[in-house]
Parts: C-alpha cells; sequence; structure tokens
C-alpha cells in the first residue's frame, strides 16, 4: 500500500514537473484529480533523548519532576502557550478576550480537538481540570494556579460545592472569572487540559482520589501518545495520529534515562540523539569536538545567596552591603564556569532580581545597579563606621555580640565547596567575621528557610540555592519579597519586610501593561539591590546538544525541547 | 527442631514491633516531611493549601498516633502510597528489588563457586605464590570503591568494546518497540549485566575468599586432620573430605548472611550503570522523605535480615552435628 501511494505521489510530482515545463496556461489537470493524494507529511523517525530522572507519575496535577513534567508537556494541551517569541497564542484556544472591569477572560475554543481516544476536547473538561485544583481533598502542588479565582475559598473551605472560578457557557466557550484583576490573571489559565471522561470518571466534591490514581497511563490531546514507561529505563512517546494541531513531525520520541557521568559518552557513542540542559564545560567541549550541533540560552533564574533580614548581625543592612562588597563573585564565576577550551564564560553575573529573560530589564537599568564591585577596603571601612569593631581574635564585635555568620550548605554541592573557602578568605580574614558553616540535605534547608523558617529563623543568617523562573514576568518577586509571605510556608524566605517595596509589588501586579509596570519593578530592583537583600552569585549558560541527524530545533530557556519538536524534524 | 523453629519466629513479632518502632522514630526525626519534599521550592501553594495537603495524609497527627495508624494500615496489607509516585508502595518496589535480585543472585553464585575452590587452594599452599596473588587480590578488591571500579569497567572496557553496553538493563530500542522474541529479551539482558555483574562479583569475591581460606586454614590445623593424614589418606582426600566439609560451617553461616543483600540493591552501582534497581530508589526515598516508601523497604529489609539469621542458625544445626538446638 505504502509503496503504491509512493509510485503515484512520484506519477503525480513528475507530471507536475513536466507540465509546468511545458507551459503556464495550461493549468495542471492532474490537481483537480480527486483521487490523486494531496502530498501530506507523515511523521517519521525516532528521537532518542537522555533523562536523568521520571518517576513515571504523568498525571499533570500531581506530578514533581521536570522529567515528568516533559511527558505532561507532550501528551497534554493547554489553552494557550507561550511560543518561541515569548508570547501568548493559542493552543485548544481560538481567542481570548478580558471583561471590561478586567477580573474575568472568556477563552473561544478550537472545535476541532480530540483526546487520543477519539473523545472530543470541550469546555467541561476544562472546568473539570480546575475544579480539581480547586478542590478541598486536592493532595497536589499546583493549587497556586487557582488561588486568585472567585470563589476560591468557600469551594475549598466546603462552604459551597459550586467553583465560580472557571464556567462552560456552551460547549466551546470556557469564562475563567478572577477575584482581582492582575496582570498574571491569564497565566493562570494555562493548565492542561484533562479529560473528565477519563480522569473524572468517579470524581465528586472533596473526592479526587481516583484522579490522582492514574499515573503512567496519561491520556490527553497533546501531539503525543504516552506508549511505554518502563522503570529507570525508558519513556515511549508516539505520535498522536489524532491531534490535531500543526508540527511534532517526529513520530517516535523516547526519553532514556542516562547518568551525569557517562551522558556524554552515551551522546558520542550514539546511544542518545538529544541531551538537553547541559551546563559542564567539559562535556560541551567534547560535544563540539565531536561535531554535535549546539543551542545555547541563557537560564531563566539564577543562583542566589539570601541573607536572614530579620535575625542576627544581617538584619543590619550595612553589615549586609559590607559583605556584598566582598564577596567576589566575578572571581567565582570566573573560575567556576571557565570553559577551559574556547576561554569562554559559561556564565553571566546580575545584580537584579530578576530572570534574564524578564521585560522588566533594560540597559538603564543595567547602568543603575550597583555592581557590589569586590572591595575588601570599603567592606571593612562599612563595618568600622557601623561600629562593628575586632576584638583580640580579630572577629568584629558591637555591643558585646560577635559578628558571626551562620551558613546553611548543602554538603557534597560543587559550587558551595567553591564558595566556602572563598567567604573563608574574605570574610572570615578579610572582615573579621566569624562563619559556621552548618551542612544540612536539600530538604532540611527547605525546612529551615521555608516550611518551618518561624522555628528556625535564629538559625541561620544566609543560604545558598538556585531558582528558575519559568515566566518573564517579574511578579514572581511578589511571593520572594513581600511582607506578607513572612512565615512558615511561604516564599520571603530573606524575611524582608518594606512597606515601600509592598506598596509597589501591590500596585504593580494590578497594572494590565507591561510597560507601565515595568518602572515600578525597576524600583524594587533598584531598592532589593541597594539594601543587599539577596546576592544573586550566577546564570549560567544552557546547552542543548545533540546529533546533527536531528534540525530544526529551536529551544530557549522558556521554550525546552519538548515545544522544540513543534518544527524539528529527524533524518532517518 | 520443629519447636525451636517455631519458637524464634514468635521471637521476631516483638523484634519487629521494636525495629519498626526505631525506624518510625527516626524518620520522624528527620526534619522535613513528604508534604515539604514534594512541593519543593516555588510552588507558590498558601499555607492552608499545605496545611490540607498533610491532613489528608495523616501528617498532621502526633507521632505515636502516626505509627499506630501505620502498624493498623501495614498489619492488612496496605503499605500505603508514594507521594512522589502517587502509587502503593506495593506496587511499586516489586519491580525494582526483581531487577536487583537478578543482578544479585548471579554475583553470588558466581562469587562463591570461585571464592570456595580459589580459598581452599590459598589455604593448602599458605603463603605461597598462588596464595599471595589472591591476597593481594582480595585487598585490592575491598578496598576499591565500586563506582570507581564501575567507571574503569565502562572507559576501558565497554566503550573499547563495541558489543558490551554500556548501562541499562536492555537496548533502548528494542526495550521501546519490542524484541523479536523472548529469547533475544533474555539474551540482551545477559549482555547488559556482564559489566554490573563483574564489579558485584569481584567486590564479594574479595572477602569471600579470605573467609574460605581462613576458615579452612583453621581446619587443617586440627587434630583429626593430622591422624587423618597419618592414616595414608591421599592429600585429595584429606582436604576434600575432612578439612572442606568442617570449614564450609562458618560458610554456610555467611550465605544466610547474604541473603538480605540479594534483594537489596546498590546505590553507587545502579546509579553508574542505570540498572534500574531498588538501592536509587530507596536512596531518592529517603531525601524525598517518602515514608510509606522508606518505612516498606526497611521493614522488608529487616524481616530478611532476621530471616537470614534464623536461617543461618538452622542451617548451622543442620551441617554440624554437634550443634543441637534445644
Amino acid at each position: 500500500m505504502k509503496k503504491y501511494l509512493s509510485l503515484l505521489l512520484c506519477v503525480f510530482m513528475l507530471s507536475a514537473a513536466l507540465l509546468s515545463g511545458c507551459s503556464n496556461t495550461t493549468p495542471p489537470p492532474v490537481a483537480e484529480q480527486p483521487e490523486a493524494p494531496a502530498p501530506v507529511e507523515e511523521p517519521t523517525g525516532t528521537l532518542i533523548t537522555g533523562i536523568t530522572e521520571a518517576s513515571g507519575n504523568f498525571n499533570p496535577l500531581y506530578y514533581s519532576s521536570a522529567y515528568d513534567g516533559h511527558v505532561v508537556d507532550l501528551v497534554f494541551e493547554t489553552l494557550i502557550d507561550r511560543n518561541y517569541e515569548g508570547e501568548f497564542e493559542g493552543i485548544v484556544a481560538e481567542s481570548w478576550e478580558f471583561s471590561e472591569d478586567g477580573k474575568s477572560i472568556t477563552f473561544k475554543m478550537k472545535k476541532d480537538r480530540v483526546f487520543s481516544d477519539g473523545t472530543p476536547l470541550t469546555a467541561k473538561d476544562i472546568v473539570f481540570t480546575y475544579q480539581v485544583l480547586a478542590d478541598p481533598s486536592y493532595t497536589g502542588r499546583y493549587g497556586s494556579a487557582v488561588k486568585d479565582m472567585l470563589g476560591y475559598e468557600d469551594y475549598f473551605g466546603q462552604k459551597t460545592q459550586e467553583f465560580k472560578g472557571v464556567e462552560a457557557l456552551d460547549d466551546y466557550t470556557v469564562k475563567f472569572n478572577f477575584a482581582e484583576a492582575l496582570r498574571v490573571n491569564l497565566a493562570n489559565c494555562t493548565y492542561e487540559i484533562l479529560p473528565k471522561h477519563y480522569y473524572g470518571k468517579d470524581f465528586a466534591y472533596n473526592n479526587t482520589a481516583s484522579v490522582e490514581a492514574i499515573t503512567s497511563q496519561a491520556v490527553g490531546s497533546g501531539p503525543y501518545i504516552m506508549k511505554e514507561f518502563k522503570e529507570k529505563e525508558l519513556i515511549l512517546l508516539e505520535r498522536n495520529d489524532k491531534y490535531a494541531g500543526e508540527g511534532y513531525m517526529i513520530k517516535n520520541v523516547i526519553m532514556k534515562f542516562v547518568d551525569m557521568t557517562t551522558d556524554i559518552v552515551e551522546l558520542t557513542s550514539g546511544n542518545v540523539d538529544l541531551l538537553p540542559g547541559v551546563i559542564e564545560p567539559e562535556k560541551i567541549a567534547e560535544a563540539r569536538d565531536n561535531g554535535f550541533t549546539l543551542n545555547t540560552y541563557q537560564r531563566s533564574g539564577y543562583g542566589y545567596v539570601k541573607l536572614n533580614c530579620e535575625s542576627g548581625a544581617t538584619a543590619d543592612p550595612t553589615v549586609r552591603q559590607a559583605l556584598y562588597h566582598s564577596f567576589n563573585i566575578k572571581e567565582f564565576v570566573n573560575s567556576y564556569y571557565k570553559d577551559e577550551a574556547t576561554g569562554e564564560i559559561l556564565a553571566s553575573t546580575q545584580y537584579h532580581p530578576f530572570s534574564q529573560i524578564s521585560w522588566a530589564i533594560d540597559d538603564k537599568l543595567l547602568g543603575e545597579m550597583n555592581d557590589y564591585a569586590f572591595d575588601l577596603d570599603k567592606a571593612n571601612k562599612l563595618l568600622d563606621d557601623a561600629g562593628w569593631v575586632k576584638n583580640a581574635k580579630g572577629i568584629r564585635v558591637k555591643d558585646g555580640k560577635e559578628l558571626e555568620l551562620k551558613i546553611a550548605a548543602m554538603p557534597d554541592h560543587d559550587i558551595l565547596a567553591t564558595l566556602i573557602p572563598m567567604w573563608e578568605r574574605d570574610w572570615g580574614q578579610g572582615l573579621g567575621v566569624k562563619l559556621n558553616v552548618a551542612y544540612l540535605e536539600f530538604n532540611t534547608i527547605l525546612d529551615y528557610v521555608i516550611y518551618n523558617s518561624d522555628a528556625n529563623v535564629k538559625e541561620w543568617s544566609l543560604f545558598f540555592l538556585a531558582t528558575s523562573i519559568t515566566t518573564p514576568d517579574p511578579h514572581t518577586l511578589y511571593s520572594s519579597f513581600h511582607s506578607d509571605y513572612i512565615g512558615s510556608g511561604m516564599d520571603n524566605t530573606s524575611r524582608y519586610s518594606n512597606p515601600k517595596v509592598d506598596e509597589l509589588l501591590d500596585k504593580a501586579k494590578a497594572i494590565m501593561n507591561e510597560d507601565e509596570a515595568k518602572p515600578m519593578y525597576q524600583e524594587i530592583a533598584k531598592i532589593l539591590n541597594e539594601e543587599a537583600v539577596m546576592m544573586p552569585v550566577y546564570a549560567n549558560t544552557y546547552f542543548d546538544i545533540y546529533a546533527p541527524k536531528l534540525t530544526n530545533l529551536k529551544t530557549s530557556s522558556l521554550y525546552n525541547w519538548t515545544k522544540g519538536l513543534k518544527d524539528a524534524k529527524i533524518a532517518e | 527442631m520443629l519447636t525451636y523453629v517455631f519458637k524464634r519466629l514468635l521471637n521476631l513479632i516483638p523484634v519487629m514491633l521494636l525495629i519498626t518502632i526505631v525506624i518510625f522514630w527516626v524518620v520522624d526525626l528527620m526534619p522535613g516531611d513528604p508534604v515539604n519534599a514534594y512541593l519543593g521550592i516555588g510552588s507558590n501553594t498558601t499555607v492552608e493549601q499545605q496545611q490540607q495537603i498533610r491532613e489528608k495524609l495523616g501528617l498532621d497527627k502526633p507521632g505515636p498516633i502516626q505509627y499506630l495508624n501505620w502498624v493498623k494500615r501495614t498489619v492488612t496489607g496496605d503499605f500505603g502510597t508514594s507521594l512522589k509516585y502517587r502509587q502503593p508502595v506495593k506496587d511499586i518496589i516489586p519491580k525494582y528489588i526483581w531487577n536487583s535480585f537478578i543482578l544479585n543472585i548471579v554475583a553470588m553464585v558466581l562469587a562463591f563457586f570461585i571464592a570456595i575452590p580459589v580459598g581452599i587452594k590459598s589455604a593448602v599452599k599458605k603463603y605461597g605464590a598462588y596464595d599471595n596473588f589472591w591476597t593481594v587480590f582480595s585487598l585490592t578488591g575491598v578496598s576499591m570503591p565500586s563506582f570507581f571500579f564501575a567507571l574503569l569497567l565502562i572507559f576501558f572496557v565497554a566503550i573499547p568494546i563495541s558489543w558490551i553496553p554500556l548501562n541499562g538493563m536492555r537496548t533502548t530500542i528494542n526495550a521501546a518497540m519490542g524484541y523479536e522474541s523472548k529469547l533475544a529479551e533474555v539474551f540482551d539482558i545477559l549482555k547488559h549485566m556482564i559489566l554490573p555483574v563483574t564489579v558485584l562479583t569481584i567486590i564479594s569475591l574479595a572477602s569471600l575468599i579470605r573467609y574460605v581460606r581462613n576458615s579452612v586454614i583453621d581446619v587443617i590445623n586440627q587434630d583429626y586432620i593430622r591422624t587423618a593424614r597419618s592414616k595414608g589418606l591421599k592429600e585429595k582426600v584429606v582436604i576434600y573430605r575432612h578439612a572442606f566439609r568442617n570449614a564450609l560451617i562458618p560458610i554456610v553461616t555467611l550465605l544466610g548472611m547474604y541473603i538480605p543483600g540479594l534483594f537489596g540493591g546498590s546505590i553507587l552501582l545502579e546509579t553508574v550503570f542505570i540498572w534500574p534497581g531498588i538501592g536509587n530508589v530507596l536512596f531518592t526515598s529517603i531525601l524525598d522523605r517518602d515514608y510509606s516508601m522508606l518505612m516498606a523497604a526497611n521493614v522488608f529489609y529487616a524481616l530478611l535480615t532476621v530471616a537470614g539469621n534464623l536461617l543461618a542458625d538452622v542451617s548451622y544445626a543442620l551441617v554440624d552435628p554437634r550443634v543441637r538446638v534445644k
């Protein structure tokens, strides 16, 4: 059958070429024959991507690992999503409009969407998805998407069984209602859509157990179907032939488990075709030497040191500024991220709290940031002026209290293992600060600074973590620096409280126009920079490395390889 | 004998209770809880939502109550659900344990089959060139970190010899798209076992050889061996019929101790070879504070250890007629 088809196609193409060669007055008669097959491109080829982890929980409402998220990205669709340029475009949505008061958004949906089992995707599936997120029995980690929606508190608090946040106006029109008109509301309408008839068979109010129980057998309307999951071996996805959208012309996508120590060997020996998100200079050099293609982009996010603004010596802004001035960030980045082969530095330093791709950044802002150039004398002078004097042991003391820093550090952490000796040299010997390093494993640090932070506020002065920011909107600063977010379980981990910043954050979040909101965020950035609340350390460069047979893979920090597959091709 | 076994089995109940209390207590002492680990950084969930999840999972109750609830569920065969995998623990663990088991059993059989003859020969030719070679071999084997040895094998064996797989349990493309036959799959898995089994065997071989050698040396110095020799028996008969059988006694004990290890994975080895075993799963479950998974696995291993000890004691009595249990 296939042979016959391609033969027909050849004949068709040949005759078309011949005809166009003779003259342009007679229209090609072949094209009008209904039997002639249109040259529709069929998905072909197999792509093997290396991943280091995946738990097999591909339920969009409950998964937690980024790798499980890759499967979710490929199997499910959203109403709207950011394109390569970073702008929202309709996926399931045909169009959308805001209500006059700005509190509601109405989406008109495309009518061609079907789930991979053939059932049409309608507004009731979207309503169902958000009902689960808002349900009182929901135990997943994506509840923040619904917390600003109208009537969420009553629904979650079991005062009503009717959720007003998302309503279906008809089969293909869905309306989202929010309590306030916020710029970021639109981003909360982008959740993956679950088929109600599949996930919600036994769902009832306050009973989400049956939705939660469906893990690896994911069913969505996206470009791929979840075919097979072999624990710690691989995930096989196959092109969904009912997918109504464009692109995704690779037939099979396999995610193979690889190990960080040998992943580059697997790439060079042909076991995998693509390694996304590589950062190590040695691996990048190896891939380049072997003729692999590299996509380079700045990480959206950064590694940072946050200082305790509530308790201990770091509560004093002068101490924080002195520490910032005597932290040689450039020295660290230039040595740690140096690609020995090319001399290039695979990371950048920044002084603002935004993601590198945030729209709040412009040259004017960058020029106004204090870069806290490494200056031990200045740092010492700051402390002298603030009344910190060195005692007999060479440690600075003020009001009978030693200047002590309790560093909450992670063990076996390469970056910290490089930073701590630098701090001992510059802060310890250079400034006369007593350093007290406590090695705590990752989740213990989270317990210290987030989930149990009220009880542990006196236990630490500074900690190092890295963040990934998944949006160009600087609203992410809200939960990190607004004083309402100080306390156990909340994200203002530096416990920073400044009424001026609170006011600016509150004002800026309600401004719909990005250009109007921008100056406010820039002002916040300047205050945070001035008061040395946080010291961003590095924003590293990411590399997606792949075999030359994979072409046209566009990726960036907010447009990962799963999205890039839309236009990618693979040669057999 | 039967009453002895029965008594020992009854003894298991308080022992297991004590073990589970200690494990539960230690797990509860760890800072953080499963909800924190699951939510991680930047979930932006409200404190009410976090509290709700804790309540749903019964984590808001005091430790002793949580323990009693756990015992109640476990006795009925319900080991709980993993927060990360969102699947019942008893569905997750067996798959991984089986993968670890096939690796370990092959390595163990190989190790015993090599260690016994080598150990005997070393003992007989004590301090000879043969003995010295294996002594050096054993010491190197014991001192070498397994992951390092594994990496050496990957870089110096698997990469130059293209038909030896680097890692994994099956060839990716076949594992995804299917094998021609079941036999082809078995053959493929065997091929993938070459490197990890080599590492595991050599590592356990090292200590096993020393064990066998020393126990044979102990026996050879006994009076009855001298008697056997003075009777004019051939050296082979003396060693293999008289000495070896008695030297076997401590080795049988060793076998009992090895049983829990058969089902336990090696974190580093399984990580380096990307073998889908239980080791790494358990390690991450500690980092994830996955209480259900941790408890189920720890109880399983505790049970195996206790059962292994019991088996060793019983087989000790079986091989050594001097040992009689009352």
